[in-house]
């Protein structure tokens, strides 16, 4: 790998070698040769006896146009990687003005998706209210719950939003609603440890109403309102941790669901199943194990705010990590520590593929996934276990569904709702929906085929130069 | 190039990727037309071919009990000497870059016991590491960028270190190298991990820069459009800086000249 100088260099005459002559048998044995005739030809006598090699001939070559390396002869003073260097150094730090001048400098171009992009969706049955999470712009929307938005609209405005610094809130991506008064349980995934609590009426950029200190990477809640606790999934730590339902600050988890026992996995939706005393969990199947024990929280990286101890353990284990079908794993609503779960349901036929949110009807005995991957909701019998197909299969194109990440049921009204983090909708069917069935209705946070860009924390990015393309992980 | 709202090209996603939603590194090897992803929740790394689309598997991966991997975040392909560099909780663990399967580090290197690496960059030209130690040490204050021996193997060889108050760095996510001109890049994202920061900027210093150097130019900010920036990379061809920003949720492209 070398530098080479881009530029056009005029009248440059370079050595030729003197192994090939244009015409003749012409031979450098050390001796000399005479140049006898005119430019054109010439005649040689042999070499006679041995002396130094002397020039025979020059001739330049043709001045070119484009990079090209630059010949460096090995008696040069210096070698271009020296050169280089001596370069680097001499180049002087900019003056003040030309800095600050250049630090004002305004993008050519931004790549950013100026609508919500709905992660999770809750729907306040008493005050006939939907609630979203917008994972992109940071935000929690309200809405009316028969919201419809017109093909010609571009977006229904929502009834309130809770959006700005001090909410706290940031890429969010679960939600639960106080069935008795309308708070809003929102949940921020990887880059704030704390669960916000607002109170139904707040709008606006309003502090929480309520905080709770959380372990690392939460994503999924449910709540039991009959044993007052409240159930997180831990991404990051491959756990579940349950809290009393009115904890807050610093109040330490009631128990941890931790342990290479439990086949969790990358953990993401949770629903529960009080009735049967049931807890379920949709797994994306990531595992790696770590070492428990130990009175809290802790890992060689650490991190700043790391909240109380009695958390789960991050302490991972190396070389541990594998990968495994996505799953949903089913365990006793009380389980803690390490403990195994009472089945699984994964494989093939279950058409799992990062199976995200997660709803029951304890009605019909049914759970309901919402199947990013799949682009489809799979309804699947509360006793499902191992690898079984789903009971029904929401999927198609009429469902209007993409990238579903979020997903409600609404008892009362008998509909299922569906978040699409993929095309900026929210789409409502009847619970009963099965194949290729049109939404009831659409609630839109941004204009019909407008791309969802699905950013989310992009914590790095790359240039493709041979295709031109930028490339970002989420 | 790509501009406001444009709809992605391609989208690698799904289970037969090995990936998950939770990705914070990427490094494309222009070279072998390859990109790489440290994969952190099943301690693993990714090789893709470069033309990857849709749900489909890595050509190459690295995981096992003998990778040492334990929560690969970022990492940097050095295509020259065919390595990969994964900061981790252990040092930076050094792969051949073609390596598959359960396999060791070619080699770790060891920063001193109580600093931290977060990220990494190579600049294979000048034979040097360029690390992030985001918290600084027990006694310090600031946070720090660290010029490693690019072939170090155990405790590494410190050959330069900027920080302090003069060098304007409060926090640092991500790094890239410019080893034609023996520069780098670093993200200035302040002192906290979420929230808008308005003193961020991705900054440039010399690889021979050492002490309390401000940076050489800052891209960005600060207290320009910047809030938490994370990750860049360049178009030499352009002479554009790439910038991903984690409170915007966007992707800047800035032209920058000067550093090229």
């Amino acid at each position: 790998m070398g530098n080479h100088r881009g530029t056009r260099r005029a009248n440059r005459f370079f050595w030729v070698l003197p192994a090939l002559l244009v015409v003749g048998a012409w031979t450098i044995l050390g001796a000399g040769v005479k140049w006898l005739g005119d430019g054109n030809a010439f005649r040689a006598t042999l070499p006679g006896s041995a002396g130094p090699a002397r020039l025979l001939s020059v001739q330049p070559l043709p001045e070119t146009e484009g990079a090209q390396c630059v010949w460096m002869p090995a008696s040069a003073p210096t070698t271009l990687l020296a050169a280089l260097r001596q370069r680097e150094s001499a180049t002087p730090a900019s003056p003040e003005s030309t800095r600050e001048e250049a630090a004002k400098r305004q993008p050519l171009w931004k790549i950013q998706d100026p609508y919500p992009s709905l992660s999770s969706v809750a729907v306040d049955v008493k005050h006939d209210e939907v609630v979203m999470t917008d994972e992109n712009l940071f935000q929690v929307l309200v809405y009316d719950r028969r919201a419809n938005t017109p093909p010609t609209a571009s977006f229904t405005e929502p009834k309130r939003i809770i959006a700005g610094e001090k909410t706290k809130i940031e890429f969010q991506c679960g939600l639960y609603i106080d069935p008795a008064n309308g708070d809003i349980y929102a949940v921020n995934n990887d880059t704030v440890d704390t669960l916000v609590i607002f109170n139904r009426e707040v709008k606006g950029d309003m502090p929480p109403t309520r905080e709770l200190r959380t372990p690392h990477g939460t994503f999924g809640i449910a709540v039991d309102e009959g044993r007052q606790e409240l159930f997180l999934t831990i991404q990051h730590s491959s756990a579940v941790v349950v809290y009393h339902k009115m904890a807050q600050d610093q109040d330490r988890p009631l128990r941890i669901l931790q342990g290479n026992s439990t086949r969790l996995a990358d953990p993401h939706g949770i629903a529960l199943d009080t009735k049967n005393g049931l807890l379920f969990v949709t797994n994306h199947g990531s595992i790696r194990e770590f070492q428990t024990g130990g009175s809290g929280e802790s890992g060689s990286r650490t991190y700043a705010g790391e909240g109380a101890s009695a958390m789960p353990s991050r302490r991972t284990i190396p070389g541990s990590g594998r990968l495994v079908p996505s799953s949903i794993s089913v365990y006793p609503i009380d389980a803690q520590g390490d403990t195994a779960p009472l089945r699984v349901i994964t494989g093939p036929r279950t058409q799992l593929n990062w199976p995200t949110g997660l709803a029951m009807d304890p009605e019909r005995g049914e759970l309901y996934v919402a199947n990013d991957m799949g682009n489809s909701v799979l309804v699947f019998s509360l006793e499902a276990n191992g690898d079984v197909a789903p009971k029904r299969v929401l999927q198609g194109p009429k469902t209007g569904m993409k990238n579903p990440t979020g997903i409600n049921l609404d008892l009362k009204n008998q509909e299922m709702w569906v978040a699409n983090f993929g095309n900026h909708t929210a789409t409502v069917y009847p619970m009963s929906a099965s194949g290729d069935t049109a939404p009831l209705r659409t609630i839109r946070s941004g204009p019909v085929d407008e791309p969802a860009l699905m950013i989310g924390n992009p914590g790095s990015v790359a240039y493709d130069s041979k295709r031109e393309e930028i490339l970002v992980p989420n | 190039m790509a501009d406001g709202n444009p709809k992605a090209i391609r989208k690698l996603e799904g289970q037969k990727t090995m990936l998950g939603r939770t990705m914070h590194g990427i490094a494309y090897d222009p070279v072998n037309d390859e990109f790489i992803v440290p994969q952190p929740f099943a301690q693993a790394v990714l090789v893709f071919r470069g033309d990857a689309n849709g749900e489909v598997a890595p050509v190459r991966y690295i995981q096992g009990p003998k990778t040492m991997l334990s929560n690969p975040d970022k990492l940097e392909v050095d295509p020259v000497h065919n390595e990969i560099f994964v900061p981790d909780d252990q040092g930076i663990l050094v792969f051949s870059r073609t390596a598959n399967g359960n396999v060791a580090p070619l080699r770790v290197m060891k920063p001193p016991a109580d600093v931290g690496i977060d990220a990494v960059a190579v600049d294979p030209v000048h034979d040097v590491v360029i690390a992030t130690n985001p918290r600084g040490t027990p006694r310090e204050k600031y946070p720090r960028v660290l010029i490693l021996d690019r072939s170090g193997d155990g405790e590494v060889e410190i050959k330069g270190v900027i920080g302090g108050p003069k060098t304007m760095i409060t926090g640092t996510f991500g790094v890239r190298a410019i080893p034609q001109s023996g520069l780098f890049l670093l993200a200035m994202n302040g002192p906290v991990w979420s929230g808008p920061v308005d003193e961020a900027f991705v900054g440039v210093w010399s690889i021979h820069d050492n002490g309390e150097v401000p940076p050489r130019w800052t891209i960005g900010g600060p207290y320009q459009a910047l809030k938490q920036p994370r990750g860049m990379d360049l178009d030499f061809k352009n002479k554009n800086v790439i910038i991903s920003d984690k409170v915007l949720n966007a992707i800047l492209t800035y032209h920058f000249p000067e550093i090229f």
